[in-house]
């Protein structure tokens, strides 16, 4: 949020280009499907708020009309106008975007509030036309059913238990625990980045349900009073590592006796 | 108590003749140095692990015939599981004790082959197994194998997507073999992955093949080492060729190994509490043809998992048969590392040219070849086994995993090479100092 004092008249100009392209959107996709959430005006405040957010964090690198453009450290910033709304928001609600650090390290996850999120979301989906909608998040699930939903579809990329694992060609598929349910629901539903889509017919809303319960299980699994949780064997090696130093330590401590060898002889001294 | 003792003992000499063998052995010579201790460390944790597989036996189905679960966890009530998996379950949740158990046994198993690899470590490094005890380390390495086939047994028992996900793999590196490989799948699987079968075989290797073997050469390692004189290091101002500088087994020895005893069983209890190594809960039951993404074997197999992970994908035909891949990381590596260490005795004593037996042990550093072996082969199963962890490593660094890999092609030829060079090199130079190889013999 540097730079506060000027965004005002920054912002206004934006702003009024908006107003126009949203006049002139609107004209050529009336009566087009989907039109009518484009028309259901938003909130003003939630407007403003919304074209603040996108013009002081996103504008620079996805450009102003949404088109996209180039980040500061060289790689491509991909357009947003017409983006999946359900993409936008598990991005955002996931702090992959907008970047915790403004200089583009993408990998610093700092996200917005709900209120900020929110509204910026509203105003791109009026201003920039998104396309999609929001999956719903169905609620009652069964963890056990779940875990045979989530072996089969999940495990392959995200781990047994949830913990995330590697895609290939520096790619990493994330932790699933501590994740909002709703984004869980928006990448199964949409698929995002490499991910594939899980539509209806291949994992059922009761299935999601199951799944997304699976992976509350899974994080709400108490653990040992060190609070750790079942382990990866590379994990268990580095405990097996440290109950063999414990062994050698007590090796040393019954024996009494540390030393082996005596000291090496200097050079030219006999033996 | 002790009239009554003194009436056993009495009793028992009298229909043994206990007395004069009796004598002999509590009067053997421990020298004392906390390595020696390493062995003893395995011993107890084979006991420990004895005692809890008898109990975890009882309550273990080995089977994977579908059962439907009825007990008291949640997250698997009135599922059908695969009956060796239930059976876990039940054990972890229904039976009282049952967790600690299993993590008993899964703790002391790790420090059972770890304390195992660290007393090989120790005999090779010094010298233990020169004439006359090549035969007990043969005997030793005979152990070390069977140690690592109990704990894969015992990995691939529970019927968890980890466990099956390595029995899949050991069924590959069986076919693997050239011109025997489907026979010998066939026989030990009895049929196709998956088959019926696999539990059931693994169960009776698990807790009556391999137990059994390693049972009776625990005894014959013990027996030979109570019958050869025991090694000492070397102590200024004394013939240790001649003379064993020690503590008698009664009352000295025993005293440390029952500390010993009662140190290790605290260490595992207390690390059963804490770590959960065994737990299978949320990763769930195999199913045929589902691997999770984060899959690897236990720690002492890392080497061949990392070396199946960075050999490139190779397959040449030779007259009547393909040799693959898994065959050379999964079956020619370990044969090869196993063979040298077999061979090793032999080779350093027709290398110096040694004649004699050897009862003090010597430093590594003035042995060129032995201190470049054990560096070379040390290292060289230490990066394999670093490249297992590839995909971990991958995620903590954020380097691209192809990356990672062609690293641990390269270090894996290059550092254990340079580094035994080096150990070579140093310990040429020491040694001569000291007086050379065969300086000691007697």
């Amino acid at each position: 949020m540097s730079g506060r004092a000027g965004a005002g008249t920054r912002r206004l100009r934006p702003l009024l280009s908006w107003a126009l392209l949203a006049v002139a959107g609107t004209a050529l996709t009336a009566g087009a499907p989907g039109a009518q959430a484009q028309q259901d005006a938003i909130d003003p405040a939630t407007a403003i708020q919304g074209a603040d957010v996108y013009t002081s964090q996103c504008a620079r690198c996805h450009g102003a009309a949404g088109q996209g453009g180039q980040t500061p450290s060289g790689p491509d910033a991909p357009a947003l106008r017409g983006a999946h709304i359900a993409l936008v928001d598990l991005v955002l609600r996931t702090g992959r975007m907008p970047p915790g650090d403004p200089d583009g390290d993408t990998k610093a996850r700092r996200p917005l509030t709900d209120e900020r999120r929110d509204a910026l979301l509203a105003w791109m989906d009026d201003q920039l036309g998104l396309r999609g909608e929001i999956p719903r998040v169905p609620v009652g699930g069964n963890p056990a059913r779940g875990q045979e939903v989530y072996a089969a579809n999940c495990a392959q990329c995200h781990g047994s238990t949830g913990g995330g694992g590697v895609a290939g060609g520096g790619a990493f598929t994330p932790v699933l625990v501590d994740r909002e349910p709703l984004v869980i629901a928006e990448a199964i539903r949409m698929g995002p980045f490499q991910m594939p889509q899980f539509g209806e017919d291949v994992i059922s809303d009761r299935e999601l349900a199951d799944t997304i319960a699976f992976l509350e299980e899974v994080q709400g699994e108490p653990g040992t009073p060190v609070g750790l949780v079942e382990l990866n064997p590379v994990f268990a090696g580095a405990f097996v590592f440290a109950i063999s130093l414990a062994a050698i330590v007590s090796a040393m401590w019954l024996s009494g006796r540390v030393s082996m060898f005596p000291d090496a002889p200097e050079d030219g001294e006999q033996p | 108590m002790t009239p009554w003792f003194e009436w056993l003992l009495q009793a028992m000499d009298e229909r043994l003749r206990l007395r004069a063998p009796g004598r002999k052995t509590l009067n053997k010579v421990f020298p004392d140095n906390w390595s020696f201790l390493l062995g003893e460390i395995a011993l107890v944790s084979f006991g420990i692990l004895v005692l809890t597989g008898i109990f975890l036996t009882m309550f273990f189905s080995p089977s994977t015939a579908p059962v439907v679960y009825d007990g008291g966890a949640e997250l698997y009530r009135g599922r059908e599981l695969p009956a060796a998996f239930e059976s876990i379950v039940r054990l972890t949740h229904d039976v009282p004790g049952g967790l600690f158990f299993r993590r008993i046994h899964r703790g002391a198993s790790h420090l059972f082959i770890a304390a195992t690899v660290m007393h090989l470590l120790r005999v090779i490094l010094t010298g233990a197994f020169r004439r006359p005890r090549e035969i007990n380390y043969h005997v030793g390495i005979v152990l070390l194998t069977l140690a690592f086939g109990a704990g894969f047994t015992g990995y691939s028992l529970p019927f968890d997507s980890l466990a099956g996900t390595g029995i899949r793999v050991a069924y590959s590196e069986l076919l693997s073999f050239p011109f025997v490989g489907d026979r010998l799948a066939f026989w030990i699987f009895g049929g196709d992955f998956p088959t019926g079968n696999m539990i059931p075989r693994f169960f009776v290797f698990h807790v009556l093949l391999i137990p059994g073997l390693l049972i009776g050469l625990i005894s014959l390692h013990l027996a030979i080492m109570a019958r050869q004189r025991h090694t000492q290091f070397p102590r200024p101002g004394i013939d240790g060729h001649r003379f064993v500088l020690g503590k008698p087994l009664w009352p000295s020895q025993f005293a440390i190994t029952t500390s010993l005893v009662l140190w290790t069983g605290g260490l595992l209890a207390l690390a059963a509490v804490l770590i959960p190594w065994s737990d299978v809960f949320l990763i769930g039951p195999y199913r045929p043809g589902e691997v999770g993404n984060n899959a690897q074997p236990d720690w002492f197999l890392f080497w061949l998992e990392g070396a199946l992970r960075i050999l490139p994908p190779v397959e040449f035909d030779l007259p009547g048969v393909t040799v693959s891949g898994p065959f050379l990381a999964g079956i020619v590596l370990p044969g090869l590392v196993f063979g040298y260490l077999a061979a090793y005795p032999f080779i350093e004593r027709k290398v110096y040219g040694l004649h004699g037996e050897w009862h003090v042990l010597t430093n590594p550093l003035e042995v060129p070849l032995r201190a470049a072996s054990a560096v070379t082969v040390f290292t060289f199963v230490l990066i394999l086994s670093a490249a297992a962890t590839n995909d971990i490593l991958s995620r903590m660094t954020r380097i691209p995993i192809e990356t990672i890999t062609w690293f641990f092609r390269v270090t894996s030829i290059v550092v254990p090479a340079a580094l035994g060079y080096l150990a070579w090199r140093y310990a040429a130079r020491r040694g001569a100092r000291a007086g050379g190889v065969a300086s000691s013999e007697t």
